[in-house]
């Protein structure tokens, strides 16, 4: 039986930190006394903290995959798709080789020796396997052989941060000169982005049998393995069957999918769907 | 329903820009069936009378603005358990546009017409 209370949390991916901040604003208007928490990790990590006891009102995911994948039917009945983006590569004015990086020699500039980039981990965060399935659909996209494998091997454990946003800060204080990441992330930092072509960029519907030829394998952390296929990129929101509040949690959801929370993600640079 | 009027519908028929078919392509999409987003896209990328690809962000943020305008309505549609996604279908008033936009077109389909008649009229 669920219990009402005065209390909302909120668990969501690390990507949308600033736009649940901003609709948790708009809530309180409307609320102003429900103490709300907001948690927030990579997606894979946050569901994996669901099945592990870790309660909820409303969770918000980087892919609705990984709701089907870990949380439905047991823990989700229903999750709601209100948002995509696009990977981008982003970096800032101190990035080595910022002035010369194009949409033609990108591949090139990263696998020179003195170029770090980064990316975060497939196995806990779905930017992380949307880089590994971006850097795939380049190698068939150029006809460059082995850009994939000379990419991954590059990629150095220490250039895996765990989640998207994690890739924002390593960014801003010059741990690495690039990073795939977001393109909403990157425009809430204000770094610069190479927009990549539409085929590889994951953004779009219209690529989506293009998208499905690549695949990622993942691993948790009980050594359970599954298969990730390319698919463009959405995000998702779900009250889960433990909610203790679900009244307050559809009423957050509503504010979200409204056309006043629509604006909020477009401030964000998502793209209200 | 009716809130608004869209910039390209019930003007002159004259005023038709061939380039702009994404609104009438997608009220033409839903004369024939309600259906989501991301399924428009991927129709509206593979009609013949849209030149180029149609980025997703234009279509979406095009379905937002057809929606406040009252061409279109939307509800959020979903099974017993999966993804719910909004689900679009076209209003009375979508249906009048769409009929003023088909007139428009065919008017400026005369005006075509016409003019490479009296072209190929002068070169042959």
């Amino acid at each position: 039986m669920c219990v009402e209370n005065n209390e909302l949390k909120i668990l969501h991916a690390g990507a949308l930190r600033k736009p649940m901040k901003e609709c948790v604003q708009m809530f309180w208007k409307r609320f102003p006394d429900v103490e709300v928490l907001l948690d927030y990790s990579g997606s894979r990590a946050c569901a994996r903290s669901v099945l592990e006891g870790k309660n909820a009102d409303v969770i918000a995911l980087a892919d609705p995959h990984v709701f089907e994948d870990m949380l439905v039917p047991r823990y989700v009945d229903v999750f709601f798709v209100f948002a995509t983006d696009q990977m981008v590569l982003a970096f800032d004015d101190f990035s080595r080789k910022s002035r010369s990086i194009d949409n033609e020699n990108w591949m090139e500039v990263l696998l020179e020796q003195d170029i770090s980039f980064a990316r975060s981990d497939h196995n806990h965060d779905p930017c992380g396997y949307r880089t590994l399935m971006l850097w795939q659909l380049a190698e068939k996209y150029y006809e460059h052989n082995d850009l994939f494998n000379n990419l991954n091997s590059k990629c150095e454990t220490n250039w895996i941060y765990p989640k998207s946003i994690d890739l924002c800060e390593a960014l801003l204080e010059g741990r690495v000169d690039y990073a795939f990441i977001y393109s909403s992330e990157a425009e809430q930092f204000g770094f610069k982005y190479l927009k990549l072509p539409n085929k590889i960029n994951l953004s779009s519907p219209a690529h989506a049998d293009y998208y499905a030829q690549v695949t990622v394998t993942l691993t948790d952390s009980n050594g359970r393995v599954s298969l990730v296929k390319g698919a463009p990129i959405e995000f998702a929101v779900a009250i889960p069957r433990t909610s203790a509040n679900k009244v307050l949690a559809n009423e957050f959801i509503r504010i979200l999918t409204s056309s006043d929370g629509e604006k909020v993600l477009e401030s964000c640079g998502l793209i209200p769907c | 329903m009716c809130k608004g009027k869209s910039e390209h519908t019930n003007e002159g028929s004259a005023s038709v820009p061939l380039e702009k078919l994404t609104q009438p392509g997608i009220l033409l999409l839903l004369v024939k069936d309600k259906s989501h987003g991301y399924e428009l896209i991927q129709k509206l990328n593979q009609v013949e009378y849209i030149d180029g690809e149609l980025e997703a962000a234009t279509v979406y943020r095009t379905l937002r603005r057809m929606e406040q305008d009252g061409l279109i309505e939307s509800r959020w549609e979903h099974g017993e358990f999966g993804p719910a996604r909004r689900q679009y279908e076209i209003t009375d008033y979508g249906r009048e546009t769409l009929k003023h936009w088909a007139g428009g077109l065919k008017s400026r389909m005369k005006q075509i017409e016409t003019f490479l008649e009296n072209y190929y009229g002068l070169m042959d």
